[in-house]
């Protein structure tokens, strides 16, 4: 029993999308958290349009320096995508951890990143490879970072009548070294009490590339760029993972929740952080 | 040529016997198929809600949003007017009559502290009118459109202050029964000694304290309780329930309702599991209510929210434990002082504390004194009562935290100091006489115990000895090994008492009518073995029709561990009664002395070279010369309950940086007596770990400041699934063991597996970083900032 109704349209192509949107349908994927959201009151809906029926929105495409990944490509198909494997397997290692393999069937990494949630491990994955997405409306198509289009918790800028056609993450430099970490109550069918990924890319010892985001320690997920271009041209020296876990203490506002205090959460993003050598692993070869 | 029913066995007619050890069996011992696992891989409509007629009334509850408040006034008038609604019950409008739901023995060791409806309610939830309609919308419609004025109470939350003096009391109506002190909130009192326990304990060398807390967790079987009911043509009351007790439950409506036991039938099909939430009377009387007020079929699926808020879940209780020894590690005495909250109401109450003593105690049963005491407290959440474990996970998390503690003190090998005092084969223990359940105990003599063997086994499988006392770092993880051992009982010794009707059919096969109710865990399956055995028969000849008050004998229920001890011996009576009448039978149609034939192969053979098949003589009998129906019923009752024992082993790796843990592995090894189908005693003893586990890692029903449930959803309580880390890092054995008094040897495997998990777990924390938790289930921060404090 849901307790509310709506209408469901299930349009074939992008064009039978917009007709839906206009009469005031919301644009769902994978509805694995829109169900939840709306069976217990949380969001009301009077009509939803799916796009997993659209051909146009599936698959992923490739290019040399970015992956654009279509709005209806579910977790499964990237997990089974062997070009991802190599080119970002820092998004197959959050991927892989997600929900349980029924969310993965469902679920989307475009849907994620709309749901907006601070704790969102796909969401993540897209701050750090500099997401962009592709909006689309009847008045054509823009271009916006995910940075920029995450307002706040469960917040996003996508007005009606807009639906996200993909989401593109650029290839991390070669030979970079990547961790997805993330810290839970238990190891399946549960949301992260914290997460840190990073992707480091080294050079003789310096530091070339550095990019960290961590989630469920804000009210979105955060990316302290200017910390990052701190550490560029620095010597990968021993204490340089702690002098940074202290410094991150100051980009995070942690909450106490029913699943973890704030002193949890700052406590074991800064460990992980100091012990990020433990957790860096490179790319495997195509 | 071997006799099914054993070579050299001499069994007189009332089938009292005497078991040789050594022997081999044809039916029983096999991992023989579930006989009802077809029907429910294959969807039929085999349980309550797909059985229901189409025309039946939905039946739902208005519940309480406060945790304890007076009822002022109910106002109906709106909702009766929603198109489609048929009936609306108050407690004005019920009758007040009070009762346990408790499905126990009669008279019920519960208090008398439950009505149907009452003027007051007692927690979030608790049930304020019964609403029945011809649709579901109309129902949910009519539960909004009722106007409810609240005096809202003061609610007593914390267990540990609900004795306090000037706390709210709240059970304040005169007409309840068998509570212990009201005013007070205390629903029980127990307190026990053997032996003078402070003088004792004054003279020891040493003594260890410790207090643990087992939280309320919950059973989450996947069938929700469900119940639907309907007048037959002659006007009987008929009720179809998922229950484990559906003799109970026909007495307890009875009793509500002033209606004869005559004229009410309980019925159960199958049960997707029940794990003791079904131990009890839960929705029967409200369908009930309906249908003896409108005449009209009544029906009540439970949602999941109130599976878990309004059936039952697992007494919290808190322990502190002295265990005093010399130096030797030779434990001297023991003193358990409990609380434990057993919510609004009293179901279980008394007997799931005193189950924390009586399934723990005998363990260490060389004590020179021992002494267990405390009380029951009513508060308002959701009630207590039966949970698989019964009270023994609780009061052993406590017992064998603090063993390990003194170990740990004295610098012995925790297996070492449990070696040294565990009961052994032929030995007993005074608490076996002293505590029963609810009512003084039967002294017994353990007649089969491979504790030290099943020590031994798990010792070998986790690396004890090449892991205990060895500091093993990996990164940031520390890993480390611990071990607990448990008892527990096979049924209640003079309290459960079961029957069997076994009757012969003209083609040789039997029909196996028991009162005992399979709910889920394969009983009927063992029951046809215990009968194909004795009978000589395979499996596929025996017809099992289980649990339906006016067709099958009486039987307490499933619960307690009792149905392979309990109902198997009543099978296993019934059917050497009948292969007596079989054999008495052929004698006559031979001409020949009883004496000359035996059993072999759905046949009676004679000496003399003479045979008949079963169908033969059967069909002889039915429609030939002598004409009789060939079938006898037996009862059981144990005169001991002999426990199963166990050992646990658990591998964890703590992660130093973030408190988590990880399971490496986790090993129980259980005597069980001879296990009767080796693949459902396994299947039991593997779920009961997993459940266990459950409550170790992640299982608490929690409440907020007002007594709200946060997270009584199976999205934010989170029971183990095919992704947990540990899933496929468990394993089971069972040793090989022979009870003399059990059917075919068989001891109880039902419940023992979820009793060591928590404690074990913990125990190996301790042995990893040398924190020592003190209550499941485990958590990471609190883990994290003790290890802090410790540096």
């Amino acid at each position: 029993m849901i307790g509310t109704s709506f209408s469901f349209y299930t349009p074939s192509t992008e064009r039978e999308l917009l007709i839906t949107l206009s009469k005031g349908a919301l644009p769902v994927a994978g509805m694995t958290d829109v169900m939840v959201k709306i069976r217990t009151g949380k969001m009301k809906a009077k009509a939803l349009s799916s796009v997993s029926r659209i051909e146009s929105l599936k698959g992923v495409q490739m290019a040399d320096d970015a992956v654009t990944i279509m709005a209806a490509t579910t977790y499964t198909e990237l997990l089974e995508n062997k070009g991802l494997k190599w080119r970002l397997p820092i998004l197959l290692d959050a991927v892989s951890e997600i929900g349980s393999t029924q969310i993965r069937n469902r679920g989307t990494l475009v849907g994620n990143i709309v749901n907006a949630s601070p704790a969102g491990d796909g969401l993540l994955v897209a701050y750090l490879l500099d997401g962009n997405l592709e909006i689309c409306s009847n008045e054509g198509c823009r271009s916006v970072d995910v940075r920029d289009f995450v307002k706040g918790p469960g917040q996003v800028a996508l007005a009606p009548g807009e639906y996200i056609r993909s989401v593109t993450l650029k290839i991390p430099p070669k030979d970079s070294l990547y961790a997805f970490v993330k810290v839970g109550q238990r190891s399946a069918m549960a949301i992260s009490v914290a997460s840190v990924g990073v992707l480091l890319r080294l050079n003789a010892g310096t530091i070339e590339d550095f990019r960290i985001a961590l989630g469920s320690v804000a009210p979105t997920v955060v990316r302290p760029l200017e910390l990052e271009r701190n550490l560029v041209s620095l010597k990968m020296e021993d204490g340089l993972f702690k002098t940074l876990a202290g410094e991150l203490m100051n980009y995070i506002s942690p909450i106490d929740d029913i699943r973890a205090s704030a002193w949890y959460r700052r406590e074991v993003v800064k460990r992980i952080v100091e012990n990020l050598s433990v957790y860096l692993k490179g790319v495997e070869k195509q | 040529m071997k006799l099914s029913t054993g070579g050299s066995v001499q069994t007189d007619i009332k089938g009292r016997i005497s078991e040789p050890v050594e022997r081999t069996f044809d039916v029983v011992g096999r991992p023989v198929k579930k006989i009802d696992s077809m029907g429910m891989i294959l969807g039929e409509p085999v349980y309550t809600d797909d059985m229901a007629p189409s025309n039946v009334l939905i039946v739902k509850i208005l519940r309480s949003p406060h945790a304890h408040a007076v009822i002022k006034r109910i106002n109906k008038d709106k909702a009766l007017k929603v198109p489609g609604v048929k009936l609306i019950l108050t407690h004005e409008d019920v009758p007040r009559v009070p009762f346990t739901r408790a499905g126990q023995g009669y008279p019920e060791p519960s208090p008398y502290d439950t009505f149907l409806l009452d003027r007051k309610v007692r927690y979030v939830g608790d049930a304020v009118a019964i609403v029945a309609g011809e649709t579901e919308e109309a129902v949910d419609e009519a539960l909004r459109q009722i106007e409810v004025e609240y005096e809202v109470l003061e609610p007593v939350l914390d267990f540990e202050h609900a004795m306090d003096e000037g706390m709210p009391v709240i059970h304040d109506e005169p007409d309840i029964k068998g509570v212990y002190n009201p005013s007070r909130n205390i629903a029980a009192h127990y307190e026990m000694s053997v032996g003078d326990v402070e003088e004792v304990l004054k003279n020891c060398e040493i003594v260890v304290e410790g207090t643990y807390y087992y939280p309320r967790s919950q059973h989450v079987m996947m069938e929700p309780h469900a119940a639907f009911s309907y007048l037959d043509s002659n006007g009987r009351l008929v009720v179809v329930s998922s229950t484990q007790v559906p003799f109970h439950t026909r007495r307890i409506l009875s009793r509500i309702f002033s209606i004869p036991i005559g004229k009410i039938r309980v019925i159960k099909p199958r049960i997707g599991g029940g794990f003791g939430a079904k131990q009890a009377m839960i929705v029967d009387a409200y369908i009930a209510a309906v249908t003896l007020k409108t005449g009209l079929p009544a029906k009540i699926v439970y949602t999941r929210e109130e599976a878990f808020v309004n059936t039952y879940t697992r007494h919290l209780m808190r322990f502190t434990v002295r265990v005093g020894a010399d130096r030797n590690g030779k434990i001297k005495a023991i003193d358990m002082k409990g609380l434990s909250d057993t919510g609004a109401y009293g179901d279980h109450a008394l007997t799931t504390f005193m189950v924390a003593g009586s399934k723990t105690l005998p363990l260490y049963n060389k004590v020179e004194a021992v002494r267990f005491s405390g009380d029951v407290v009513y508060t308002n959440h959701p009630s207590a009562g039966a949970f698989r474990g019964y009270g023994a996970p609780q009061g052993l998390l406590a017992l064998e935290s603090v063993v390990d503690q003194l170990a740990y003190e004295l610098g012995m090998d925790p297996v070492e100091i449990r070696k040294m005092n565990a009961i052994r084969e032929g030995e007993s223990s005074p608490i076996f006489k002293i505590m029963g359940e609810g009512r003084e105990g039967v002294e017994q003599v353990v007649e089969s115990c491979k504790l030290h063997e099943c020590i031994e086994k798990g010792m070998e499988i986790i690396g004890w000895k090449e892991k205990w006392n060895k500091k093993r770092i990996e990164g940031s993880k520390v890993l480390g090994v611990g071990v607990s051992i448990a008892m527990q009982g096979s049924g209640i010794a003079k309290v459960d008492m079961a029957s069997a009707t076994i009757k012969m059919n003209d083609d040789g096969s039997f029909n196996l009518l028991v009162g005992a109710t399979d709910l889920g865990t394969g009983s009927d399956t063992v029951l046809a073995q215990i009968a194909a055995e004795t009978l000589g028969v395979d499996v596929e000849d025996i017809i099992v029709y289980s649990s339906d008050t006016d067709m099958t004998p009486f039987d307490t229920g499933a619960y307690a561990s009792s149905t392979t001890y309990v109902s198997g011996n009543a099978v296993k009576k019934a059917a050497e009664e009948v292969k007596y009448q079989i054999l008495e039978a052929a004698a006559e149609f031979f001409g020949e002395p009883m004496d000359n034939l035996h059993i072999e192969k759905k046949k009676v053979v004679s000496k003399s070279g003479k045979s008949v098949t079963f169908a033969d003589l059967c069909t002889t009998l039915y429609y030939g010369s002598d004409q009789r129906q060939i079938a006898a019923t037996a009862s059981f009752v144990g005169e001991v309950s002999p426990p199963p024992f166990m050992a646990s082993f658990a591998e964890v790796a703590v992660d130093t940086e973030t408190g988590e843990v990880e399971l490496r592995k986790f090993v129980s090894v259980a005597d069980a007596g001879k296990a009767l189908n080796p693949e459902l005693a396994l299947g039991q003893l593997y779920g009961a770990t997993v459940q266990g586990l459950g409550a170790t890692f992640n299982e608490e029903l929690r409440f907020d400041s007002r007594g709200r449930p946060v997270n009584a959803s199976l999205f934010t309580y989170k029971i183990p699934s095919r992704g947990d880390h540990y899933i496929n890092n468990i394993e089971c054995h069972l040793v090989d063991s022979y009870e003399p008094t059990g059917p075919y040897g068989a001891k109880s495997i039902a419940e023992i597996g979820i009793d060591t998990p928590a404690v074990t777990v913990l125990n190996a924390i301790y042995n990893a970083v040398g924190v020592r938790l003190n209550k499941v289930p485990v958590n990471p921060e609190e883990l994290l900032k003790k290890m802090e404090e410790k540096k």
